[in-house]
């Protein structure tokens, strides 16, 4: 067996093999492929605009929406018009990231609000309820599910402040309804009273028949609240309101009924789904909340 | 004597090091500006990296950086035309003159428009960053209604002039010859590197191997970044810039003390346990990195004495340190990468006045040098100013190529 013995060339080989894979390591870590700009349109994608991809898939669906016919159908221009109106969205949604559109535009911030509220609750909303579950929100809300009610009511009113009114204070006015709201009720016609005590009709326009909600915002929150406990007949104790003092006679009125389960699931069921949508979305906040920092300017609270 | 030697090493390290500026591995900023002109309207769009913001406004805070920057270049960029200044118009929705851009990451970008009631005779002035960031360089595109130029803004040289007649032709060769001069001489570690090389030299003559070395370097790099197959990750590029300087302080010091292997052992070594804290800390590409370095300088330095000897052995480092500087200019131009056809300029401009300056500093000092041989005492000066080189590069190749990995 030959003895290994130093040779000069021996010598130098390994330490240059070392050179060589310490300078091809280090250049490994000091540079990287280049980026290539993609000068292809992969598949999948009908489009290629500043390297973002317009899908295929989107394509199709918007040539069929916008033609309103199946996209095979569609003839090469509707085609090559619809393409070119995606491209230009896109060069348009480019420019708005560009721009930063989603800080400093308030409709632009709405809709990316929206959007990201919808996606936190399209999880959830993919989930449909059971009918135990919609059985059970009825009859925590059962308040909630009845037919709209109906009622013609005269709103009489005493006005109260002004030169050309008999009554000069509240006061008087109010003795004033409470003696015209005795005559009504012994069987004096409305037209009478408004005569003998001075009363107009507050709404004349709104003297027929409209349902509750109608009502609701034509009296105002006040008038209503009277209003919808009376029957048909009645006559409403003097209401001092602003503008003087009123008095309501129900002429006509049906009041709402509840609605049973059956009749109300759609309702329920509509309802139940934009409650779990804001639970969802409520979470999602929470969850951001919980993620963000946020600092308030001195004296400042939320 | 010995004693004091030392003492002069580590004075000239701590100069050297008060000095530097750890994470810059270019001479000085770069900024980014696109002029396109639209009907009447001159739309600008300038990118500003980010810590050079911050140096122009001394805030670290983004939306107050980016509110002062904003107004900075609104007085700094101008258009005029024959009919008079150009006015920076209101953008609407509350935007005013100067719209903040969403750019790239570790850039801030601007977009201002100019109009102009005559777009004939354009002048497009940039002064912004010149006066507060030496070295600044301001890369532009002017796109003239699809003609397409590439310019440079840089201290001195501060407007474009449109003319009247004839397309307005891309900067000349020359623009980025003084690039290429410029950022060698601005740059600290390049003339450690260049000067330390000269004292590797045994004979006068061989400069010319040192020359050749960088010129094949530049050469390679030129190639490659033309191909456009790879682009450097500058902190790394910079990081082994700074290992190059201190290798060079291992070379003198195996040449001084006559021991490769314990030169070897120790430089290998240490690189190794750096690779080894970096794969405990957070493992990454620097722990390849230096690993490789660990391995080129072991295997080079106990084969120092022979390998440098032969031709290889006297081109492989000033090659290796021309092509990585090479890549500074691709790298810089990434933000805003001109065509091709524009790119061969622009490299050869920079790399032939890289080189130029090279041969010509390294030629200057070494003339010096030989002046220098007829005095008497040059042996004690020889040993002296070997000591404070040895001691100064690596002490300084070694502080550039850690904040460098770390920054």
């Amino acid at each position: 067996m030959r003895a290994w013995s130093f040779s000069p060339r021996r010598g130098l080989a390994l330490p240059l093999a070392g050179i060589a894979v310490g300078l091809i390591a280090a250049g490994a870590a000091v540079f990287r492929k280049a980026p290539h700009p993609i000068t292809r349109v992969p598949e999948g994608y009908v489009a290629l605009v500043n390297q973002q991809g317009i899908l295929m898939s989107d394509f199709i669906s918007q040539t069929a929406t916008e033609m309103e016919e199946p996209f095979e159908q569609t003839t090469a221009a509707q085609r090559r018009k619809v393409l070119r109106e995606m491209i230009d969205k896109e060069l348009l949604v480019q420019r708005a990231q560009l721009l930063d559109l989603p800080e400093t535009t308030i409709e632009v911030r709405t809709v990316m609000a929206e959007a990201v509220d919808a996606q936190a609750a399209a999880p959830m909303l993919a989930q449909q309820p059971t009918e135990a579950q919609l059985r059970a929100y009825y009859e925590a809300h059962q308040s909630r599910y009845s037919t709209e009610g109906t009622m013609t009511v005269r709103n009489l009113v005493l006005h109260v402040g002004g030169y050309q009114n008999a009554d000069q204070s509240v006061a008087q006015a109010e003795a004033d309804a409470v003696e015209a709201v005795y005559q009504l009720r012994s069987g004096a016609t409305v037209d009478y009273v408004m005569e003998h005590f001075g009363f107009v009709d507050a709404d004349p326009q709104y003297d027929t028949q409209q349902l509750d909600f109608a009502a609701k915002i034509h009296l105002g929150s006040k008038l209503y609240a009277t209003a919808q406990g009376m029957s048909g007949g009645q006559v409403s104790d003097p209401i001092v309101d602003t503008d003087g003092v009123h008095v309501l006679v129900m002429q006509q009125r049906t009041p709402p009924v509840p609605a049973d389960f059956p009749t109300a699931r759609s309702q329920v069921y509509t309802e139940y789904q934009q409650e779990r949508a804001r639970l969802a979305q409520q979470r999602n906040l929470q969850y951001l909340r919980r993620q963000a920092q946020i600092l308030l300017a001195a004296g400042q609270s939320e | 004597m010995r004693l004091a030697l030392k003492c002069l090493a580590l004075l000239a390290l701590c100069a050297l090091a008060a000095a530097a500026r750890p994470a810059a591995a270019q001479s000085g900023g770069v900024s980014y500006s696109n002029w396109s002109l639209s009907g009447n309207l001159m739309i600008l769009r300038f990118l500003l990296p980010v810590a050079d913001a911050r140096r122009l406004v001394g805030s670290d805070i983004p939306i107050e950086t980016q509110a002062k920057v904003g107004d900075y270049l609104l007085d700094h960029l101008a258009v005029r035309s024959a009919d008079g200044d150009c006015p920076a118009i209101d953008q609407g929705f509350d935007i005013g003159r100067v719209d903040p851009l969403s750019v790239q990451p570790g850039m801030y970008g601007f977009e201002i428009f100019f109009r102009c009631t005559d777009p004939r005779g354009l002048v497009l002035q940039d002064t912004a960053l010149f006066d507060r960031l030496p070295g600044e360089v301001s890369f532009a595109r002017v796109d003239l209604g699809g003609q397409l130029s590439q310019q440079l803004f840089t201290a001195g040289h501060e407007q474009v002039r449109v003319p009247a007649t004839r397309p307005l032709r891309s900067a000349g060769i020359g623009r980025y010859l003084g690039l290429g001069v410029a950022h060698i001489l601005g740059g600290l570690d390049r003339l450690c590197f260049l000067l330390g090389s000269l004292l590797l030299l045994r004979r006068p003559r061989q400069v010319r191997h040192l020359i050749a070395g960088l010129s094949l370097g530049y050469t390679a790099s030129l190639l490659i970044a033309l191909g456009g197959w790879i682009t450097p990750r500058m902190t790394l590029l910079g990081a082994f810039i700074g290992f190059m300087v201190a290798f060079l302080s291992a070379q003198l010091l195996t040449r001084q003390t006559g021991k490769p292997r314990i030169l070897a052992l120790g430089s290998a070594g240490l690189l190794l346990w750096l690779a080894a804290v970096v794969l405990l800390a957070h493992g990454n590409l620097t722990v390849v990195l230096l690993a490789g370095a660990a391995l080129f300088a072991g295997c080079y330095l106990a084969i120092s004495d022979r390998f440098e000897q032969h031709l290889l052995g006297c081109l492989l480092v000033p090659a290796l340190f021309g092509f990585l500087d090479g890549f500074v200019l691709p790298a810089a131009l990434l933000p805003q990468p001109p065509s091709r056809r524009a790119l061969l300029p622009m490299l050869l401009g920079f790399d032939v006045g890289a080189v130029l300056v090279d041969a010509l500093l390294l030629l200057a000092v070494m003339g010096g040098a030989l002046w220098l041989l007829r005095w008497r005492r040059l042996p004690t000066l020889k040993a002296l100013v070997t000591d404070i080189a040895a001691a100064g590069l690596g002490g300084l190749g070694i502080f550039w190529m850690l904040s460098r990995l770390h920054g």
